[in-house]
């Protein structure tokens, strides 16, 4: 609005030029300033109070003044002298009520201009009659009138004056003095943008406003900017004007509502303010009441959304602003009192009336005119917005669980019932036919609830109950069954089952994961076409094709990779001297070194002077039974040496192959959540 | 209808009043503009300026039409009674004002760089018509069309909104759309 200002230059000239054509003294600056007043009439209230002092100070009289000594006085003269006075005394009462606030000045405004009711074929009186009107409808709260008043301006003054206007612009007589008020037009397309989408919601008109959504589409198609030389661009409202219209007719609508859109975009600006006051001051008590006004206006949103359309715009953006509490709560270890008038469970009941209206239905929901896309793209959104919420929710209550050992078992509790709530809205519609407007990243978020389920149990709650281990339990396996990749699940599972006893049944529980991984056609059709992490993934396929690897995955500490290959080192050594007694006995018995199969090295040469047991004694029979034995140890270390040798590049391999899941959880646009879509569904098939 | 809806629709009856007699007793140019003789008067096609002019208008009607033609579905799709009302009224106003003088001339209908846009905008006329629940006057505009366009109704318009095809299937599409809405 402060652009207005830019208007002056240009104002200056219209009056210069009227003031000369009319023959008007320069004393009365005062009726040119009314004259055009609706150049500047949309100001803000201090910019306009400052205007208007202004102009009191060039022409040494205040316009309380002028309305004193020269309108209300009678001392205009002239063959029109009535209607001018009547209708410049309406502008002059407008413009201090603009300014001021002051009611009475708007009842005065309005009581001078229905002195004009008879000469309303002048499109410059009709301009100010209903512009005057539509303040007074807007003042009283009378929304219908407000409606109808705008209406009638845009019929009894847009509409006439378009083709002439395009006629004086064709002739570049736009600025002439005796263009008369056709020349207005860009000010008036200006100044009902204003008046519809800027001054209707400061004075609190929430409803209703609908039919004016035509008005809105009409000003947007070239009217509002659409003259740059006569209101430059950053002064106009048209980068507003075009974010309304985007929403107005875009997803985000509830099915082309004006009151709807402009609701919600109130509510949005309400948030933005929020977030950045969480952004600068944390959970202040300005935060919080911040917060709680932008809530508000997403309720004034919801009671104006007709559509499912309306009210999933509505909860896309909420539920964010709930996120965003949960997870600022989490980061600044703060929990004020904040009541959010929305939940979960409305989004999810929101989320279930989008996807079984199914192909059929759609179109009824809102999204006739943006089209299947849009719902199918309106509803990924939400399911997003849910799992995020319930994600970030549950995320706090664990972080919680730990600060308060009085309460910690229940929001550890509270925590898993968070996860189960996300995992059964996963099984009811990402399982079914209609799994169109589940999101990829909804496969990965359900992994993480499991995970998350499992971990309240068993890592934050202080006394699970064995039911709640089994679950647990259960939850790792299905976290495991999701997305395989995650190594750290692994050992999880085996301290669940270690808990119960159970640690044998591990391998019964995760072989068919592993093996089902092995032979998964998804994930070989990713790593063949190199798509992205395939080389990650080729590692984990691999590891997981060996049983021992698996061991490893389940029981052996990430850190522990070094004693591990020094257990090698160890073995070797230790085969080498089994080895040699293994040599010197066969020696002993008289056989040559190097004729057992497996030894390595030969042992040292027994000495000359022994004499060889005799096959039928009890030492020979003794020294078989040594030998037997330490070849029995010896095959044991050479199998043991293998496996290791074989398992452990492919285990440290999996160590190496970066935190996939940290990624995945960072990026809901990762293109490993496709790849873990079709694994699901390629496993259910 | 409440009281308030009431009054919003007599000040819309006051603005059609006042713009019916626009024309009355003010001397400013634009005015003069509008006491040349109205589009339904011209008998003579209109050439150079004028007809830059004439098709300008109705491109931009056209445009506003398609306009008004989302507001009014948006308002049935929601079942806005109380908006339906106020904006047929404008609507009724705005046609009878301006859409129809400006649809009045019959040389505009045969004239080869107007004919096109002349017969788009009666196909969406008709079309707002449909949803303003009006089928006698949906009928008068089709008994128009084959009237003006009889023997060229292989001619291609842009109906259904949104898309192309002949004036005939357009004609026939309105025939049996006409008592929805």
């Amino acid at each position: 609005m402060k652009h207005w200002i830019a208007s002056t230059l240009l104002l200056a000239t219209l009056i210069s030029g009227r003031a000369s054509a009319e023959g008007e003294p320069e004393a009365d600056a005062w009726a040119g300033y009314l004259d055009f007043a609706y150049v500047y009439s949309s100001a803000e209230p201090e910019a306009l109070a400052f205007r208007l002092r202004e102009y009191g100070r060039e022409t040494h009289m205040s316009l309380q003044d002028y309305v004193t000594r020269r309108l209300e006085a009678g001392a205009v003269e002239g063959e029109d002298a009535d209607e001018v006075v009547a209708r410049r005394l309406a502008i002059a009462h407008l413009l201090q009520y603009l300014a001021s606030g002051e009611p009475n000045e708007l009842e005065a405004s309005v009581t001078a201009v229905r002195k004009l009711e008879g000469r309303l074929g002048r499109h410059e009186n009709r301009y100010w009659y209903y512009y005057i009107l539509a303040h007074r409808a807007l003042e009283k709260g009378h929304r219908f009138d407000f409606v109808g008043d705008v209406l009638s301006l845009w019929l009894g003054v847009g509409v006439p004056l378009e083709s002439p206007y395009e006629t004086l612009e064709t002739l570049s007589l736009t600025e002439s003095p005796n263009s008369g008020f056709a020349a207005a037009l860009p000010y008036i397309y200006e100044n009902v943008a204003r008046l519809i989408l800027i001054r209707s919601q400061q004075m609190g008109l929430d409803r209703d406003v609908d039919p004016l959504g035509a008005i809105v589409r009409l000003l947007a198609d070239g009217r509002v900017g659409g003259y740059p030389d006569v209101i430059p661009l950053a002064a106009s409202s048209k980068e507003y004007l075009t974010r309304i219209i985007e929403r107005l007719n875009g997803p985000e609508s509830d099915a082309g509502s004006l009151t709807f859109t402009l609701a919600l975009f109130e509510a949005t600006k309400l948030h933005d303010q929020a977030r950045s006051l969480l952004a600068s001051e944390g959970l202040a008590p300005k935060t919080i009441e911040a917060m709680r006004l932008a809530s508000g206006a997403y309720q004034t949103a919801l009671d104006r959304a007709d559509t499912v359309q309306g009210e999933c715009a509505v909860y896309r953006r909420v539920l964010r602003q709930l996120g965003e509490v949960y997870a600022a709560k989490q980061r600044l270890g703060v929990d004020p009192e904040l009541e959010i008038p929305f939940t979960i469970e409305g989004a999810i009941e929101v989320y279930a009336k989008l996807a079984l209206a199914g192909d059929d239905g759609w179109a009824d929901l809102g999204y006739r005119n943006t089209g299947r896309e849009s719902w199918v793209e309106a509803m990924r959104g939400l399911w997003e917005e849910i799992q995020e919420t319930i994600l970030n929710a549950s995320a706090f209550y664990l972080a919680r669980s730990q600060e308060s050992p009085a309460t910690g078992d229940e929001d550890a509790r509270h925590a898993a019932r968070l996860y189960e709530r996300y995992l059964s809205f996963f099984e009811r519609f990402a399982t079914s036919e209609r799994r169109g407007g589940v999101p990829d990243s909804a496969y990965f978020a359900a992994h993480e609830a499991a995970k998350g389920a499992g971990d309240a149990y068993l890592v934050y709650a202080t006394r699970p109950t064995p039911d709640e281990i089994e679950l647990a339990t259960r939850r790792y396996r299905s976290a495991l069954t999701i997305f395989p990749f995650d190594r750290r699940l692994w050992p999880a599972l085996t301290g669940a089952l270690e808990r119960q006893g159970r640690e044998p049944e591990y391998m019964e529980l995760v072989r068919p994961v592993a093996d089902w991984v092995t032979r998964s056609r998804s994930v070989d059709s990713w790593i063949a076409k190199a798509e992205p992490g395939a080389e990650s993934i080729a590692a984990l396929r691999r590891a997981l094709s060996d049983s021992l690897v698996i061991m490893y995955l389940g029981f052996a500490e990430d850190e522990g990779i070094e004693q591990l290959e020094e257990s090698v080192r160890e073995l070797r050594a230790e085969r080498a001297i089994v080895s040699d007694q293994l040599a010197e006995l066969e020696h002993e018995r008289g056989a040559e070194p190097g004729q057992r199969t497996g030894v390595e090295v030969a042992g040292p040469a027994a000495p000359a002077d022994a004499p060889p047991a005799a096959p039928d004694s009890l030492a020979y029979a003794d020294l078989s039974r040594r030998i037997q034995e330490t070849s029995a140890q010896l095959e044991k270390l050479d199998k043991q040496i293998a496996a290791r040798s074989r398992a452990l590049p492919l285990f440290r391999a999996t160590l190496e192959t970066g935190d996939l899941g940290s990624e995945l959880r960072a990026q809901r646009t990762h293109p490993i959540h496709a790849l873990l879509r079709r694994m699901y569904h390629e496993k259910r098939s | 209808m409440s009281r308030r809806l009431k009054k919003a629709c007599g000040l819309l009856a006051i603005a059609l009043c006042g713009a019916l007699f626009a024309c009355a007793g003010n001397t400013e140019f634009q005015d003069v503009l509008m006491l040349e003789p109205t589009a339904a008067e011209q008998s003579t096609p209109l050439g150079g300026a004028a007809l830059a002019q004439r098709r300008q208008d109705m491109q931009r009607a056209h445009r506003d039409m398609l306009h008004f033609h989302a507001t009014l579905e948006s308002l049935q799709q929601r079942k806005d009674r109380n908006g339906l009302v106020l904006f047929s009224q404008f609507l009724d106003a705005y046609m009878g004002l301006h859409l129809d003088p400006l649809l009045a001339s019959e040389w505009q209908s045969r004239h080869p760089e107007l004919m096109a846009l002349d017969a788009n905008l009666r196909l969406v006329k008709a079309e707002v018509l449909i949803q303003m629940r009006s089928p006698q006057r949906v009928q008068q505009v089709i008994e128009e069309l084959r009237e003006r366009y009889a023997g060229r109704e292989d001619m291609l318009v842009e109906f259904p909104i949104g898309k192309q095809g002949t004036l005939r299937d357009g004609l026939r599409r309105l025939g049996e759309r006409k008592w929805r809405g």
